[in-house]
């Protein structure tokens, strides 16, 4: 649980975080947006303290970070960057042990934790542990990031646009990965993007901020169906309604039965989103898809209007 | 001004680096071995220097053994080359610490002042000093070469990449292992950049130890200056030439690109 209460940061006459209060639960992928010089990536490094407040206060599990050595405190929550941050002077291998090795593990065990590691990011220990920085993709070196950040499996993982400068379809990739990581690690995930659809597809609750001022936190359907005021309504624009398909899937709605004539409809597996299967209808000229179920039987049938009325009314 | 750094290049490229690589330790193989013959096979460099200044009655420096001579030189430069290195590079952290921070163009323009004061005129101030032999030498090399050393340093360590010295903080490290396991690695081959700017400049200033009755193969350039002697005088020049050129090869890494602050 990660309480920020009145979080405040100046300098001098300019002030880029303006009382800022959020409460975090344990698990919960946040999610900071907002235009460049909103505050977000501010609002991040004061978490590890890596810019200190000018006021308010953030506890971590009731205990107030500003009490604690900054040095600890930053062994204790992962950090990922845009551009890796990846130490060019070192392996893989010790790039992904430096938190364990900090922390004084011995060598088998930080050994054996960034084998694991690596292989839970997706990369063969065999092929990459020996490789420097400079041999990786852009992707492979944003993996070997955040496999640093989780070396020591800290309950909190910072990431500032992490995916920011990866080519578009390496993003989409390490997008769905990160959700599924951090599924499966239940990870305090606190990241920042000034990327919409990245939000929209990421998170559980998103932050968004303005000149530092925290406009709404919310789920993006609420933030959709009860924007707070004008700002958030134009940031998220027209096409949030289409944006926010990408977090409900064909599963969440009721199937009609299939009946006679259904050969000639498109079809789409029961996992896809609704997004996926709108694009799937515009893309075919059809009104209604055939819903596949994990077997590959037809398990009913979704019409378009269905579709729409399926993120619920009252906007 | 040092953006295009390589670090790894060395071991990236193998497949290009191994035939320069060879050429390069052959030609550093070849510098060392003229330099031994040129030192201890007094008959053999009698006879280059012979052909070398037909006409010449003695070729060969009789005063002082040539072995005793690049011994001297070598002390001296050893001696400095180690001082300026000390020096250079606590005051090129200091500048970049917190404390010395707002010192930082002070303690570069110091350095830069110590290197526009000519070496021997260093060393006629402090003869009346320290005497006659080593020390004024010494004391000179070490002012002129503390600058390369400090501001390599700074460069170097200012030119670590930005994201890299971001996430040292962000993971947790303290200052000291931060200067310790990436600033100062990273800033390596800038750094070795300016140790070799150093002995090359070291080894030739050194030379004119001569005068302050240091010794070294200034002598015999100086005796031949003397006795329009000309063979005397490339018996000390040449050894010096080819002990900076060894010196400047042995520390030259295939493949690495080290800008040196001298250079630009």
């Amino acid at each position: 649980m990660i309480e920020i209460t009145g979080l405040t940061k100046s300098y001098g006459d300019f002030t880029a975080v303006d009382n800022v209060s959020l409460s975090i639960p344990d698990g919960q992928f946040t999610v900071l947006l907002g235009p460049s010089g909103s505050g977000k990536t501010t609002v991040l490094r004061m978490l590890n303290r890596m810019v200190t407040p000018t006021s308010g206060e953030i506890r971590i599990n009731g205990h107030d970070t500003s009490a604690e050595k900054p040095e600890h405190l930053r062994r204790s929550m992962g950090y990922v960057i845009q551009n890796t941050g990846l130490f060019p002077n070192m392996t893989v291998r010790r790039n992904v042990a430096t938190v364990p090795r900090l922390l004084g593990w011995d060598r088998k065990r930080t050994r054996d934790r960034v084998d694991e590691m690596l292989e839970i990011v997706g990369l063969d220990p065999a092929v990459y542990a020996e490789k420097l920085p400079s041999q990786l993709s852009g992707g492979e070196a944003q993996r070997v990031g955040v496999a640093r950040a989780l070396a020591a499996d800290p309950p909190i993982l910072l990431m500032d646009e992490p995916f920011g400068a990866v080519d578009p379809i390496t993003r989409d990739r390490l997008q769905l990965e990160m959700k599924r990581l951090q599924r499966q690690l239940k990870k305090t995930v606190v990241f920042v993007t000034h990327d919409i659809d990245e939000a929209v597809l990421l998170s559980d609750k998103i932050a968004l901020l303005k000149g530092g001022v925290l406009q709404q936190y919310a789920n993006p359907d609420e933030l959709w169906k009860q924007p707070a005021n004008e700002f958030v309504r134009d940031f998220f624009g027209d096409s949030f309604g289409l944006r926010i398909m990408v977090r409900h899937g064909l599963s969440e709605i009721e199937l009609e039965p299939v009946g006679a004539g259904t050969d000639g409809l498109p079809r789409v597996p029961i996992e896809a989103t609704l997004k996926e299967a709108l694009a799937e209808l515009i893309d075919k000229r059809a009104e209604r898809v055939l819903v596949l179920d994990a077997a590959g039987t037809p398990a009913g049938t979704v019409a378009f209007t269905t579709l729409l009325c399926a993120l619920g009314q009252e906007r | 001004m040092v953006s295009t750094r390589r670090h790894s290049a060395s071991t990236s490229q193998s497949g290009r680096g191994t035939l320069s690589t060879v050429v390069h330790w052959a030609v550093v193989a070849a510098l060392f071995g003229f330099l031994v013959w040129m030192v201890f096979d007094k008959a053999g460099f009698s006879a280059l220097l012979r052909t070398l200044v037909p006409g010449q009655a003695v070729v060969y420096y009789p005063a002082v053994p040539l072995p005793t001579l690049m011994y001297e030189q070598l002390y001296l430069v050893i001696v400095a080359s180690s001082i300026a290195l000390v020096v250079g590079v606590t005051l090129g952290l200091l500048a970049l610490s917190r404390v010395g921070k707002p010192f930082r163009d002070v303690i570069v323009n110091l350095g830069n002042l110590a290197q526009t004061v000519p070496t021997a005129a260093v060393m006629a101030l402090a003869i009346p000093a320290t005497g006659y032999g080593a020390k004024p030498v010494i004391i000179a090399l070490v002012l002129y070469s503390i600058l390369p050393i400090m501001l390599n340093v700074i460069v170097g360590i200012e030119g670590v990449q930005p994201a890299a010295l971001d996430a040292a903080v962000g993971v947790g490290m303290s200052s000291r292992q931060r200067l310790l396991s990436v600033q100062l690695p990273l800033a390596f081959p800038v750094i070795l950049g300016g140790i070799k700017n150093m002995l090359v400049i070291n080894v030739s200033a050194a030379t004119i130890g001569a005068i302050a009755a240091a010794g070294g193969l200034g002598q015999p350039i100086l005796a031949g200056f003397a006795r329009y002697n000309t063979a005397f005088i490339i018996q000390g020049a040449l050894p010096a030439a080819v002990l900076a050129l060894f010196l400047d090869r042995l520390l030259t890494i295939p493949g690495w690109s080290e800008p040196r602050v001298g250079d630009h």
